[in-house]
C-alpha cells in the first residue's frame, strides 16, 4: 500500500474515533449541542465539551499516538518486533518515577513533579535495556529484562504508595500500574503534549537510521549512520514522550506492539515507514478503547489500561510462538 | 585515487591483534586477503571501515579516513560484513536501495538516478530477476549476492568485502567474484577476504596474506602463494596445477607444524 | 444446715453479680480498635479507663480529638497488640478488621461491635450504648439528650425551598443516600444532589453530571498537607471551578463528619449557617 494512502485512511479512522471519545459521556448531549458547547458557549454543554471531554479525547489520541511511534522506533532499533514501551518496563519505570517524586513530596506538591519523576523514570529504563539487550539481539533477553524491570518497578510503585501518610494514597496504585484517561483536564494536557511532541519529533530523526540498522550495526554504521547519535536521539526521545504519557495516565501496554505489528503488514516493511502509521494506529486504538471503557460499563468505568492488556496480552502470546518459527 | 595504509596497529581488548600493516588499494584490483582463522584479516577490514579504532594511517588521496564523519566515509567506502543480517522482511529492491542512503539528504525520496543505480546493482550481482521478492526467502546464495549488491549501490570508490564467498556452492562462489571483478573494472578498488585459495588464485589480481596479524606474503597469486608460503602461513601441504584459467590448489595434509 | 443455706446463698449472690458486670463494676481497661468508636470512647471514658485508641485518631484530618489522643498509646488493631494489653472490653466497627475480631472472640476477649452505617437518628442510640457499655450512664444521658435538643432545633429552623449540595470525596466519589452526610446534609436544610440522583452509600458521581446539575454548594475534604495524592485533586478540576454560582469548598470542620458521634453536630451547625447565608429562612439565630 503507498505510504500516503495508509496514512490518510489512518487519520480518517483516527479522527471518527476523536469524535466518537467527544460524544461519550454521562451527560446526554445531542450532536447539535456538543458542537455548540466546543466551539460557542453554551453553559453547562460549553464546560462539558471543553473542559472534560476534550482534554480526554485530545490525551487520547496525543498518548495512543505516543504509545504507537514508541513501539515502531523500539523494534526498529533493536531489530526486535517484541518491543515496546510496556513490554520492556519503560513505561512501569516511568510510572515508578512519577510516584517517587510526587507522593514523597519531594518536589512539593505540584503537578510538575509527576512528569519530572517519570522522564527519569523512564531515561534510566530505556539506557539500562540497551545495555542489557541491544548488543545480543536475543528476544530472550529483551522479554526477561523487560520482566524483570517491570515486575521491580510495580513492587518499588506499590511500595511508596504504601509508605504515604495519606490513607488513599494506597488505592492510587490501580492507577499507576493500569492507567486511565478519566477527568483529565486542560492543564494534563499542557503538562504532557509539549514534552510529547519534543519526543515525537526526535524520534522522527532517527527514521535513516533505523532503516540501515535493517543490515546490522556495522553495515548501518558504513552507511554513515552514527550510531551514538542515533541512540541518544531515540534514547531521549522515548523518554520524553513515554515518561509525559504516564505522568498524566498510568501505565498503558500493549498498543506500541499490537498496532506496529498490524501495520506492518501494509507497508514495505522498512522501519521509517512505519513511525508515523503507527503512530496514528496507536491513537485511534487508544481513543477505541478509551470509548469501549466508557461503554461497557455506563455505571463506572474500567481502567483504559485493563482493556489493552486484555487485548494485548494474548495478541503478545500468540508473537512469542510465532517468532519461533518465522521471521517478521 | 588510491588506498594507502601506513603501519597500522589495532587492538582488541588490551591485545596486538594487528601489527604494522601497509598496504595499498589501486583503481580497478581486486586484492584478496587471505590468512588461517584468527590471523586478523575481519579485524583489519573493520578498522579500515573505522568500526574499531587504529593507530597508523589510513589515507584515501588525500583524504586521512579516520578523520572523517560516517556520513563522509559513507561514500567513500562501502563495507560488507561476514554476519548476513536482515532485520526485516524486506523486499531485494528495497534493501539494496539502502545502498543509496550515504547519498540521501535527511528527508529525501530516493531519485530517478538511485533506481537506476540501484537496477544495475541488481544486474551486476545477477539478483534483478529476484528484485520483487522477499530477502528473506532467499536461498543462501542469492542472500549473499542480494547484500553484496546493497554494497554495489553504494557506488563507492573502495568495497571491503569480509567472506562474501564464504558458505555457498561452487558455482555461486564463482558468480560472486566474477561479479566483484565487474564492479572493479569500473575503476574501483576492492578488498575482499577468502578462504578458498583456487578462488583466491584465480580470480584476485593481488594477494595479501596475514599471519598472526602481520603480512607475511603480498603479490600476484602465482608470486606469492608458493607451497613454501602455504606451508608458512597455513601450515598445509597442497598440490598445484593450471589451466588456462590460471592456478589451481588443493590443500592436501597438513605440515608438521600445523596444530 | 446453716452453713449450707449461707454457701448457697454466697454461690448465688457471685452468680448474680457475675451475670451482671455492667451493673456490678465498669470495664477497667478498655481497648478501641477503630477511629469511631475511639471518638465515642474518649468522650465519655473515665479517666483511666480508656488504654488505647486506633493510630487513625491522632490524624487530624479524620479526628476532631486528634490533639486529645495524643495522651493515649495508640494500637493498630493487631490482635497481637490486644492480647498483650489484656483489656476487659474491646470496642471495634462490624466493618473493619473482620478476621481480628474473630479471632480476639475465639481468644475470649469481649468485643463490642459498633455499627458502621449510621445517621443522625442512630448517634443518640449510639452515645447511650457506649455509656452503659463504660459504666458511665450518665454523662452518656446528658451527651445525647444535649445532641437531639441541638438538631431539632436546627431542623426546626429549616424551610422551602432548599439550596441542592454534594459532598464530594477523594476520585470524585460522592456521598449518596444512608451515609452519615446524607442526614447532616437533609438537617442543615439542604437537598442531597448524590442521593436524588439514586446512589446509596459511597460511589463515583461523574464531573459531567456534577456540571449539568449545578449544584449550591460542593463540599470536598479539607487537603492533606505534605501527603499529596492524585485522587484529592479531582474535586477540583477545572469543570468544576468553572461553574459559577457553585461554591466548593471545604465547609465542614475537618473530621466532624467522618464518624457518628457528637462532633457530628459541629457539622450539622456548619452546614447550616452556610444554608443561611447562601438561603436564608428569614428570622433566624
Amino acid at each position: 500500500m503507498k505510504p500516503a494512502v495508509l496514512n490518510i485512511a489512518l487519520c480518517a479512522l483516527m479522527l471518527a474515533l476523536f469524535m466518537a471519545s467527544l460524544a461519550v459521556g454521562p451527560a446526554e448531549l445531542g450532536l447539535s449541542e456538543s458542537v455548540r458547547g466546543l466551539f460557542a458557549g453554551g453553559e453547562a454543554a460549553a464546560i462539558i465539551m471543553r473542559e472534560i471531554r476534550l482534554p480526554r479525547a485530545v490525551l487520547g489520541l496525543a498518548i495512543g499516538f505516543t504509545l504507537g511511534i514508541s513501539g515502531a522506533v523500539l523494534q526498529g532499533f533493536l531489530r526486535n518486533p517484541l518491543a515496546e514501551p510496556g513490554i520492556i518496563g519503560v513505561s512501569a519505570m516511568a510510572a515508578f518515577g512519577a510516584v517517587a517524586i510526587f507522593y514523597t513530596g519531594l518536589a512539593g506538591t505540584t503537578l510538575y513533579a509527576l512528569p519530572a519523576g517519570a522522564l527519569v523514570g523512564a531515561l534510566a529504563a530505556v539506557l539500562l535495556l540497551l545495555a542489557l539487550a541491544a548488543r545480543s539481539g536475543s528476544t530472550l533477553t529483551l522479554i526477561l529484562a523487560g520482566v524483570a524491570l517491570s515486575s521491580l518497578s510495580g513492587a518499588l510503585t506499590s511500595l511508596v504508595l504504601n509508605l504515604s501518610p495519606n490513607p488513599f494514597a494506597s488505592y492510587e496504585i490501580i492507577f499507576w500500574l493500569l492507567g486511565s484517561l478519566k477527568d483529565r483536564s486542560i492543564e494534563h494536557v499542557w503538562l504532557a503534549l509539549p514534552l510529547m511532541i519534543a519526543g515525537w519529533l526526535l524520534i522522527a530523526l532517527s527514521g535513516r537510521a533505523l532503516d540501515a540498522l535493517s543490515l546490522g550495526e556495522e553495515a548501518a554504521a558504513s552507511l554513515g549512520i552514527h550510531m551514538g547519535r542515533t541512540r541518544f536521539v531515540i534514547v531521549v526521545g522515548v523518554a520524553l514522550c513515554v515518561g509525559a504519557a504516564t505522568a498524566v495516565a498510568g501505565t498503558i501496554g500493549f498498543i506500541g506492539l499490537v498496532v506496529p505489528h498490524l501495520i506492518r503488514p501494509l507497508t514495505n516493511r522498512l522501519p521509517s515507514r512505519l513511525l508515523l502509521p503507527a503512530g496514528i494506529g496507536g491513537a485511534a486504538l487508544l481513543l477505541a478503547a478509551d470509548v469501549a471503557v466508557r461503554v461497557i460499563l455506563p455505571a463506572g468505568e474500567l481502567n483504559v489500561g485493563v482493556l489493552t492488556a486484555l487485548i494485548g496480552a494474548p495478541f503478545f502470546l500468540w508473537l512469542v510462538v510465532r517468532s519461533r518459527r518465522e521471521v517478521f | 585515487m588510491r588506498l594507502e595504509v601506513d603501519h597500522l596497529d589495532v587492538s582488541l581488548s588490551g591485545r596486538l591483534v594487528v601489527h604494522g600493516i601497509s598496504l595499498t588499494l589501486s583503481p580497478g584490483e581486486v586484492v584478496g586477503l587471505l590468512g588461517p582463522n584468527g590471523a586478523g584479516k575481519s579485524t583489519l577490514m573493520r578498522s579500515l571501515a573505522g568500526h574499531v579504532p587504529a593507530s597508523g594511517r589510513i589515507r584515501f588521496g588525500n583524504e586521512d579516513l579516520a578523520s572523517l564523519s560516517p556520513a563522509s566515509r559513507a561514500r567513500i567506502l562501502a563495507y560488507l560484513p561476514q554476519a548476513r543480517v536482515v532485520g526485516w522482511r524486506l523486499n531485494v529492491r528495497d534493501l539494496v536501495g539502502l545502498g543509496r542512503l550515504p547519498w540521501r539528504t535527511f528527508a529525501a525520496r530516493p531519485t530517478a538516478e538511485d533506481s537506476a543505480i540501484v537496477e544495475r546493482a541488481l544486474a551486476l550481482m545477477d539478483v534483478a530477476h529476484l528484485a520483487d521478492r522477499p530477502a528473506t526467502e532467499l536461498s543462501g546464495g542469492e542472500q549473499a549476492r542480494v547484500l553484496a549488491a546493497r554494497a554495489v549501490a553504494q557506488s563507492t570508490p573502495l568495497l571491503i568485502a569480509d567472506e562474501p564467498a564464504s558458505g555457498l556452492d561452487p558455482a555461486h562462489q564463482m558468480m560472486m567474484m566474477r561479479a566483484l571483478r565487474r564492479f572493479a573494472a569500473e575503476g574501483r578498488a576492492i578488498l575482499v577476504s577468502l578462504h578458498d585459495l583456487t578462488l583466491a588464485a584465480r580470480w584476485c589480481d593481488r594477494v595479501v596474506m596475514l599471519k598472526e596479524g602481520r603480512i607475511a606474503a603480498e603479490g600476484t597469486p602465482e608470486a606469492a602463494m608458493t607451497a613454501g608460503r602455504l606451508a608458512d602461513v597455513y601450515g598445509v601441504t597442497a598440490h598445484f596445477s593450471r589451466d588456462e584459467g590460471g592456478l589451481i590448489l588443493a590443500p592436501t595434509g597438513l605440515t608438521g607444524a600445523a596444530p | 444446715m446453716k452453713r449450707t443455706i449461707r454457701e448457697a446463698i454466697i454461690s448465688l449472690t457471685t452468680l448474680a453479680i457475675s451475670c451482671t458486670p455492667a451493673l456490678a463494676h465498669p470495664p477497667a481497661r478498655v481497648m478501641s480498635l477503630n477511629l469511631c468508636t475511639d471518638q465515642l470512647a474518649m468522650a465519655l471514658a473515665a479517666p483511666g479507663q480508656l488504654a488505647s485508641i486506633s493510630f487513625l485518631s491522632r490524624d487530624s484530618s479524620l479526628s476532631p480529638r486528634a490533639k486529645e489522643a495524643e495522651a493515649y498509646p495508640v494500637n493498630h488493631g493487631r490482635a497481637e497488640e490486644v492480647f498483650l494489653a489484656r483489656p476487659d472490653l474491646v470496642l471495634t466497627s462490624t466493618y473493619s478488621l473482620q478476621n481480628t475480631t474473630g479471632l480476639l472472640k475465639r481468644l475470649g476477649f469481649r468485643v463490642e461491635e459498633f455499627s458502621f452505617v449510621q445517621t443522625l437518628d442512630t448517634i443518640p442510640g449510639e452515645i447511650r450504648r457506649m455509656g452503659g457499655l463504660l459504666g458511665r450512664e450518665a454523662q452518656a444521658r446528658k451527651m445525647a439528650t444535649e445532641f437531639e435538643a441541638e438538631l431539632s432545633r436546627i431542623e426546626a429552623r429549616q424551610c422551602e425551598p432548599r439550596p441542592t449540595a454534594l459532598a464530594y470525596e477523594q476520585n470524585g466519589v460522592a456521598l449518596g443516600r444512608g451515609t452519615l452526610a446524607d442526614s447532616v446534609l437533609a438537617a442543615a436544610g439542604f437537598r442531597n444532589l448524590a442521593s436524588e440522583a439514586g446512589i446509596s452509600g459511597m460511589a463515583p458521581f461523574p464531573i459531567e453530571t456534577i456540571v449539568e446539575e449545578k449544584p449550591d454548594v460542593i463540599i470536598t475534604a479539607a487537603d492533606e498537607e505534605n501527603a499529596p495524592t492524585l485522587g484529592e485533586r479531582v474535586p477540583f478540576h477545572p469543570a468544576l471551578r468553572a461553574l459559577e454560582g457553585t461554591r466548593i469548598g471545604a465547609f465542614v470542620p475537618r473530621g466532624t463528619w467522618s464518624c457518628g458521634g457528637p462532633a457530628v453536630i459541629e457539622a450539622v451547625k456548619a452546614l447550616a449557617a452556610l444554608r443561611e447565608e447562601i438561603a436564608p429562612c428569614g428570622k433566624a439565630r
